[in-house]
């Protein structure tokens, strides 16, 4: 392949040199060009090595369905490996490298698999590789994949962002060429709100490539004449290098659209890539048609390619594809490659056409009928090629050969939601399934050929798109088109007795053999050859190879292509980049973040956050001197058991339920009985799921008659919202009650130990001694002079003297301050989660570690709790199962070591002394474990077959991970004031 | 009891002010983190059956939140004798709860306001489908948002106080292409 720039023509500009790098070697191109087109014009042919065989490869297409020219563009964190040569579009100072070869594309030492090839034919690995089966994943696999692949991608992060966005519209047209244009034009003239996506650097799909006149202008004119005429439209969105690669539900179309893939330094201010979620009420397709390669030894010689892509080169790019070129073909639009081949002073030895009658042809070249091509020399570029006629064979001298084997309508994206594509024998070519559900195929995407037809053909298919949503327009009308040959083809799958491998599909290396032997085998089924032989898989998903796999399957099994069938058309059309998928959503953006209203009033007093779901929770807070965790939990509560603390306990869900019938709803939610739950007053609150394990914990307080505010642990605030609805909507309508999530209305401050009356007196203005507010008290309450109000509940979940004071959320940080100010003479101490942790171990108290779904109420010791007079509730007949009360139930207990000195573990099983782990052995496990600084040693909750009944009884804690055994004590669970004193001082 | 003195603390005070992104736009995008004033969420009743009520207390606009939910917003602040007002007032009409701490409203103007919301919205805001006064619940990105069209090219977004300095952090993020110019109201 001798390629090279012609003197003049094409769409580039030649007065702005780009400089880019290919394989460490500096080269020179022009704006407007493409990485392939550049490459070409500088003579370089050999740009890959193939998947299995590594074969020299050489560029073949001119657009999204190259399978040789694969190259990883870019430097370090922006390294993006598989980038088809052909799309991408040349900036200053790119830097591309090949791929696949080592140690370089000129000489690579993986081509020594080619001379194993007889050997490595479909399901090679599977059948070579089965034993012994522990090598695989550790050996087998690894050496395959080192030695068979694509590029590799960056360990670095990358620099750039991405995002996602929305967009809406009557008329979605998917491609910018004739037919798109023309639909385009239609609706947009009609008053339509339209959207027309490109995969290209610009519209004008296949009129940037053509050289005949329509509308009076030549091609590329009038596409640009249309474009902008769109683009200055304000019911239109032009959408250029945007691929549509997906259809889905609700019309939903999914586009990638490259924003900066294009430059040299990306802006800041912009995403590189940009996913689009189109929601149209219509689209037309007008995706264009894909020109099939020629089956026929030697078909992957660096200098074979596709004739509409030597096309596209010759007159967008001004590269010629080689110096003498052949054309091997069995329709007629490769007559028009050969036109515009010696239109541009290309010598054309021969247009080589395997029918024997063969379209008119006024240029130069010989055109021999009833001819195939059976060969090809030369091996990193095209030398010569051998043709047949007849019994006789000729070796014609070229280095670039151009095939066209018929043309596939590009039906991908009508074909993702299920709809099969239809055989055509007069097309040869599958054409895209009937009109449905708003998706309607325009041009040559519908099987359409002549370039007048195609325009007429977007514009009436857009007329009939918007009847459907009561739009009236009018058919664009182009102008008249430069009239062509017509259309003419005869199938030829693959020439019979051809010298070498006869390539199917590029990207995987299958040749003709190989679907062979897939059918032999027993792999006849189009699905089963695909997975078989790879053939449609990768980065091209057989855009050039299917349908001639699918030709060569029907011969093989004597049936026709239609009965043969496509394989499943799925998203995406094209690859997509993580980086589109994930938008913004990365790295601090990856969730949202929850602030609690004290979050600032935590930061300041130097909390050390951890996150739970979205929200940032404060830990602990150390202070100076104290390097680990512990040291600062310990202190924490200490102060709070021997003084006072305060804790922000604003994650907590809340909810405040209304209504005339909210006692009697509540009642039906809990499993304990709250309907007779007085004003002013709160209780503790147990609910079970409909199998009657317990889903959720806390607190439910009577505000007024009909008023009600419950908390939910912080995890299931969301999970209960939505169970109450779920309950209030489907299995209640006739119960009159609403209610709301108020969690973010109130910041919610625990002020708990025996000094907190002392310094809640200070700043509330209410009368909360205990006669006045005995434990379980709550109601609204006036704060600092009336200056607030605010709500009080007398609730603890560390065992002491305790409150929690809800106020709104703008007054958290104040309201926080001011206990601090004020406390700070008692010596008042900001605790956080850990240590309210370690107070609910010392206390008992469970949490989701011990309500896992897997305990019933029983299990934790609350069996009394449920309601044995309520006629009904959630979980109440699931709760009677059998099992769920048998004896030998895991049960709540504690358990302390036997030596103070000693730790356990979280998840780690108890034994009985001297018994030998095992499944029938296991006595339960540990579920909750803290060092206690009020006891001087670790202790934990545990869940232990029959455990209340062995308390005192010494078992092993047996952690497998630390490979320990410690010996332990069962205990109660309440380590801390287990009479409740504290509660009710 | 020593002298104190509460003050409420805006849930948007903290984030960064000022011209963020593209500096070659003359008309940025302007973001605005509106006052704390009042906002009920209306349980149970229709706007009009509740209207006059609570015009005794206030210039209140009354939005859909939800089915049978409804949010009704005034710029002023209301005390808790005067909650307890509008609660008696509404009796066997609607139930009141008060989220005026519990929502904060954030406004997003200029002439490419739809292009912006886009990054995170998936409504069809066009100004031939999304009225003027119109309201919506919807997604903003992950964060839950309730958008009301209140001008030509002017958005209210009001969201759950405790993810709003997410959502202004993405919204300034979301928008850096097109300029913004964010500022307490």
């Amino acid at each position: 392949m001798t390629s090279q720039r012609l003197k003049s023509g094409g769409l580039i500009d030649r007065n702005l040199p780009i400089a880019f790098m290919f394989d460490g070697k500096p080269y020179q191109g022009f704006a407007g060009d493409t990485l392939a087109s550049a490459l070409m014009a500088n003579g370089v042919g050999l740009v890959g090595r193939s998947f299995k065989y590594h074969r020299p490869r050489g560029i073949m297409t001119a657009g999204s369905s190259e399978p040789n020219a694969l190259v990883t563009v870019g430097e370090d964190g922006r390294t993006e490996p598989n980038c088809r040569a052909t799309t991408v579009e040349l900036y200053d100072g790119l830097v591309a490298r090949s791929q696949n070869r080592w140690p370089s594309l000129g000489f690579d030492v993986g081509e020594v698999n080619a001379l194993l090839s007889p050997f490595l034919g479909a399901g090679f690995y599977y059948k070579t590789f089965m034993w012994p089966a522990a090598l695989w994943e550790k050996f087998y696999e690894p050496m395959i994949r080192r030695a068979a692949g694509l590029g590799r991608a960056s360990y670095e992060p990358d620099p750039d962002h991405y995002e996602k966005c929305w967009a809406h519209c009557d008329l979605l047209v998917v491609g910018a060429g004739p037919a798109g244009l023309a639909a385009a034009m239609t609706a947009a003239q009609a008053g339509a709100r339209v959207i027309i996506a490109d995969e290209q650097s610009g519209p004008g799909g296949s009129l940037l490539s053509d050289r005949r006149e329509i509308g009076g202008a030549p091609a590329p004119t009038f596409a640009a004449k249309i474009s902008a005429e769109l683009a200055s439209m304000a019911n239109v969105t032009v959408l250029s290098r945007t691929t549509v690669f997906g259809w889905y539900d609700d019309r939903v179309f999914g586009a990638v659209e490259r924003v900066q893939k294009h430059v040299s330094v990306p802006a800041a201010d912009k995403p590189v890539e940009r996913l689009w979620r189109i929601v149209a009420k219509q689209c037309v397709l007008a995706s264009g048609a894909e020109e099939r390669p020629l089956v026929f030894g030697g078909n992957d010689r660096p200098g074979v390619m596709m004739a509409d892509a030597a096309r596209t080169y010759v007159n967008r790019y001004g590269v010629a594809a080689g110096s003498r070129v052949a054309v091997f073909t069995n329709n007629s639009s490769a007559y028009c490659a050969a036109r515009d081949m010696e239109a541009n002073g290309i010598d054309v030895a021969a247009i080589i056409d395997p029918r024997a009658e063969t379209p008119d042809y006024d240029g130069q070249a010989r055109v021999m009928a009833n001819a195939r091509v059976v060969g090809t020399r030369g091996w990193r570029g095209l030398t010569g090629i051998t043709v047949q006629r007849g019994g006789e064979q000729e070796t014609i001298p070229v280095d670039a050969l151009l095939m066209s084997g018929g043309w596939n309508p590009i039906v991908s994206l009508a074909c993702q939601r299920g709809a099969k594509p239809r055989w055509s024998d007069d097309h040869v070519a599958f054409l895209p399934p009937a009109p449905s559900d708003g998706m309607r195929t325009a041009g040559a995407a519908a099987g359409i050929a002549s370039l007048g037809n195609c325009v007429q053909h977007g514009a009436s298919i857009a007329v009939e798109c918007l009847s459907k949503i009561g739009i009236a327009a009018k058919p664009f009308d182009a102008g008249p088109a430069e009239d062509e040959p017509a259309f003419s083809v005869t199938p030829l799958w693959h020439v019979a007795g051809s010298t070498g491998k006869a390539f199917v599909d590029f990207q995987n290396d299958v040749h003709t053999d190989d679907l062979g032997l897939a059918v032999r085998e027993g792999y006849g089924h189009v699905e089963h050859t695909k997975r078989y032989t790879t053939t449609g898989m990768a980065t091209d998903q057989g855009k050039l190879s299917n349908v001639n796999a699918i030709g060569i399957l029907a011969e093989v099994r004597g049936t026709t292509p239609g009965d043969i069938g496509t394989t499943t058309y799925r998203p995406f059309y094209t690859p997509v980049s993580f980086g589109a998928l994930a938008g913004a959503h990365r790295g601090r953006h990856f969730q949202p973040v929850r602030r609690s209203p004290l979050h600032m009033w935590a930061e300041k007093h130097g909390a050390e956050f951890v996150e739970v779901g979205h929200w940032y929770r404060s830990a602990w807070f150390p202070r100076s001197g104290e390097t680990r965790w512990r040291q600062s939990v310990d202190r924490e509560v200490l102060a709070v058991r021997r003084n006072v603390g305060i804790c922000d306990v604003s994650t907590l869900g809340k909810i405040e339920i209304v209504g005339r019938d909210a006692a009697e709803f509540l009642n039906r939610i809990y499993c304990n009985g709250v309907a007779k739950l007085p004003v002013g007053k709160a209780r503790y609150g147990l609910m079970l799921r409909e199998d009657g394990f317990i889903y959720d914990d806390g607190t439910l307080s009577r505000l007024a008659e009909n008023r009600y505010f419950m908390t939910t642990t912080t995890a299931l605030a969301a999970g209960v919202l939505s169970h109450m609805e779920f309950c209030a909507q489907v299995l209640w309508p006739d119960l009159d009650v609403r209610f709301t999530s108020v969690s973010d209305q109130w910041a919610q401050i625990a002020i708990a130990g025996p000094r907190s009356r002392d310094l809640l007196k200070q700043i509330v203005d209410d009368d909360i001694s205990n006669d006045a507010f005995p434990f379980l008290a709550a109601g609204t309450i006036n704060l600092m002079g009336g200056q607030l109000s605010a709500r009080l509940f007398r609730i603890s979940y560390s065992g002491e003297l305790a409150y929690e004071l809800a106020v709104p959320a703008s007054y958290g940080e104040a309201v926080a301050n001011a206990l601090m100010a004020i406390g700070e003479p008692m010596g008042v101490t900001p605790y956080g989660t850990e240590a309210m942790g370690v107070m609910r171990i010392e206390k008992g108290h469970v949490t989701h570690a011990e309500i896992n779904g897997t305990v019933v109420p029983e299990d934790i010791g609350m069996g009394r709790m449920v309601s044995v007079k309520k006629p009904d509730f959630i979980g109440r007949r699931m709760l009677n199962r059998e099992g769920l009360s048998g004896a030998d139930r895991l049960k709540l207990v504690g358990l302390k070591p036997v030596d103070p000195s000693d730790d356990f573990s979280t998840g780690a099983h108890i034994l009985n002394p001297g018994a030998a782990p095992s499944m029938a052995a296991d006595q339960g496990h540990v579920t909750s474990t803290c060092f206690s600084p009020v006891l001087g040693h670790h202790i934990g909750l545990a869940l232990i077959k029959r455990g209340p009944e062995r308390i005192g009884e010494q078992v092993v804690v047996w952690d497998a991970l630390k490979e320990q055994d410690i010996k332990a004590i069962i205990a109660d669970p309440a380590f801390v004031d287990p009479a409740g004193e504290r509660l009710h001082a | 009891m020593p002298e104190l003195t509460l003050s409420p603390v805006h849930a948007l005070a903290h984030v960064p002010v000022g011209r963020f992104g593209a500096a070659e736009n003359a008309s940025p995008l302007a973001l605005t983190a509106l006052a704390e004033g009042t906002i009920l969420q209306i349980l149970g009743a229709a706007p009009d059956s509740i209207a006059p009520a609570l015009a005794e207390f206030g210039n209140f606009v009354i939005r859909p939140n939800a089915p049978a939910q409804w949010l009704a917003i005034s710029d002023k602040p209301l005390s808790s004798s005067e909650l307890t007002q509008i609660d008696a007032a509404l009796t066997g009409k609607a139930d009141v709860i008060d989220q005026s701490a519990g929502r904060i409203r954030i406004q997003i103007e200029g002439p490419d306001v739809r292009a912006a919301l886009a990054k995170g919205v998936a409504v069809d805001l066009h100004h031939d489908v999304f009225e003027l006064g119109q309201s919506v619940t919807t997604l903003c990105g992950h964060i839950t948002v309730n958008i009301t069209r209140t001008g030509d090219d002017q958005f209210e977004l009001l969201v759950m106080r405790t993810y709003a300095v997410d959502l202004w952090e993405s919204l300034t993020e979301m928008v850096l292409e097109h300029g913004i110019e964010c500022r307490h109201a």
